[in-house]
């Protein structure tokens, strides 16, 4: 592994680039609350990011080289089934006149972007005072 | 190293150590969202102080401290027990401590200069 001079700046970074990637999807659930498809086929289903910790325990157990921060997994499509509303004239309707939109609660995107928001301050507030360590370390060689 | 004095690798020891768990809580702050995440500790307390207690200065040299899984803190409904809070409070304690460090180590270094002048 390559020399740090910010401690910690690695797995801050990763923080931070999972909670972006989460907030990215919430908003591309909203902005494909609305969406349909001819018939209802391939309709956008809701996506879910799943976050998985990097752990390299196994190999080293040395701190430096066992703690690898969070990545994001996988964006999962949700298997929940799109609501049907009766609307004739729009031309994505199925022959009986029922059209299919995706499941998708404002609610519950709202709530993901808050806590997505909060973990992604908090990241940034160690990233902040890591740089200050480092900082203050340099300070050392420092005249006085 | 400056005679029986081990002032300077007590300190930087402890910098050292700190920077250490600085990356525990930034580990633990990047996993506040992973599920099933239990938050991890850095443990150096008992054995940094039978180290400097057995005067044995040349294994505190190599000490780095352990990992520990904390399970007492209790998990919320994803399996994950990472309090944003209580890390941040351990962030800011961490911090301080560093200072305090630092500038003790800072001073030192200025007594050892004024004292080669």
């Amino acid at each position: 592994m390559s020399y740090e001079l910010i401690p910690a700046a690695r797995i801050s970074s990763s923080g931070l680039n999972a909670e972006r990637m989460r907030m990215e999807v919430a908003a591309n659930n909203i902005a494909n609350a609305q969406s349909t498809s001819p018939n209802g086929e391939n309709l956008y289903r809701r996506k879910q990011v799943v976050f998985e910790s990097v752990l390299k325990d196994k190999f080293n157990r040395s701190i430096n080289s066992s703690l690898g921060g969070v990545k994001v997994a996988e964006i999962n499509s949700s298997n929940r089934e799109p609501i049907e509303i009766y609307n004739p004239s729009h031309p994505h309707a199925s022959e009986n006149g029922m059209l299919k939109k995706p499941d998708i609660s404002p609610l519950e995107e709202m709530v993901d972007m808050m806590t997505a928001t909060r973990a992604y301050e908090a990241n940034l507030a160690i990233m902040k005072q890591s740089k200050k360590m480092a900082e203050k370390t340099i300070s050392l060689g420092g005249m006085g | 190293m400056l005679g029986e004095d081990h002032t300077v690798s007590l300190l930087s020891k402890m910098m050292e150590l700190s920077t250490s768990r600085q990356k525990v809580i930034a580990n633990n702050l990047a996993n506040a969202n992973t599920p099933g995440y239990i938050r991890r500790e850095l443990d150096f307390k008992d054995e940094l102080s039978k180290l400097i207690k057995d005067g044995d200065f040349e294994s505190l040299k190599q000490m780095d401290g352990k990992l520990i899984l904390d399970k007492e803190n209790v998990a919320g409904n994803d399996g994950n027990n990472v309090h944003v809070s209580s890390e941040m409070n351990e962030m800011s304690q961490n911090g301080i401590l560093f200072s305090l460090t630092q500038k003790a180590l800072k001073t030192k270094m200025n007594i050892i200069k004024s004292a080669i002048k």
